[in-house]
């Protein structure tokens, strides 16, 4: 369907819940956080919906590696807010997913799928970003792109994705 | 390059971010108050920390997964295994 049609009269029959655009990051930075403060891992992307009632499906694949007990949780911005994160109160940090390191797993790396549907209810430009802290009671490291140790070609030199897809509604 | 290892070696409770993989162009961001180290310092105390890095991997290799180990205690015996692991030590110092 052309675009100049969408625009003039909403989405035609059976054009609701079609991807409209798509935009991607392909990020490779080798990034190594030690901080017990939520940090930019680097993986943010920008999309401008067409629509106020569009939905945009958030695709974030940090691939990553820490030290042994980093306690990576990770936390999915729309600009400055936070989304996507859970309603339970209690004890245990509030994020939208976590990932322990143990054992072997700092010679791997690990790729965690941090998908959510938003509704963003904007036609302006939005940036999505994710953070990531490490520590909290350790002090370990969070490592992006890349094992914990590259000492040989027994360990990764990897990247990780974003990818944003406009839903019409 | 290891630079946040660097980093940690110099200062253990340094809380920093080190965007890229080269000294000269990465980026650090140092959080919640830990004082910057100077490149040129993290850059001299690299090849140490890179030489422990492949001495650990070294013994690592030979010392053979724990299930081997196991069996090796249970078929020869821990003092020979400790014989063997004491000699892999000797064959990779650390310092």
């Amino acid at each position: 369907m052309a675009l100049t049609k969408l625009l003039s009269r909403g989405l035609g029959t059976g054009v609701g819940g079609k991807v409209l655009q798509v935009v991607t990051q392909f990020y490779d930075t080798q990034t190594s956080i030690n901080s017990s403060s939520f940090t930019d891992t680097g993986l943010s992307l920008s999309i401008t919906p067409t629509s106020t009632s569009n939905k945009v499906l958030v695709m974030f694949y940090p691939s990553f590696s820490g030290n042994e007990n980093a306690y990576c949780a990770f936390k999915l911005f729309r600009g400055a807010t936070e989304i996507g994160t859970t309603s339970n109160t209690g004890t245990g940090i509030e994020c939208f997913t976590g990932f322990t390191i143990v054992g072997a797993f700092k010679f791997s790396t690990v790729v965690q799928p941090i998908v959510y549907l938003d509704s963003p209810s904007t036609t302006s430009a939005t940036t999505y970003k994710l953070q990531v802290s490490p520590m909290r009671t350790s002090s370990e490291q969070f490592y992006l792109n890349r094992s914990h140790t590259l000492g040989d070609d027994n360990q990764f030199r990897t990247a990780s994705n974003v990818i944003l897809m406009e839903i019409a509604d | 390059m290891e630079i946040l290892k660097g980093i940690i070696k110099i200062n253990p409770n340094a809380q920093v971010v080190v965007r890229g993989n080269d000294l000269n162009t990465c980026e650090i961001e140092w959080h919640n108050g830990t004082p910057p180290i100077p490149k040129e310092k993290i850059l001299a105390i690299l090849p140490q920390v890179e030489k422990e890095i492949k001495t650990i991997q070294n013994r690592v290799k030979e010392y053979g997964s724990w299930q081997d180990q196991l069996d090796e205690i249970y078929h020869k015996g821990i003092d020979a295994w400790k014989a063997r692991i004491a000699s892999i030590k000797a064959k990779y110092p650390k310092e």
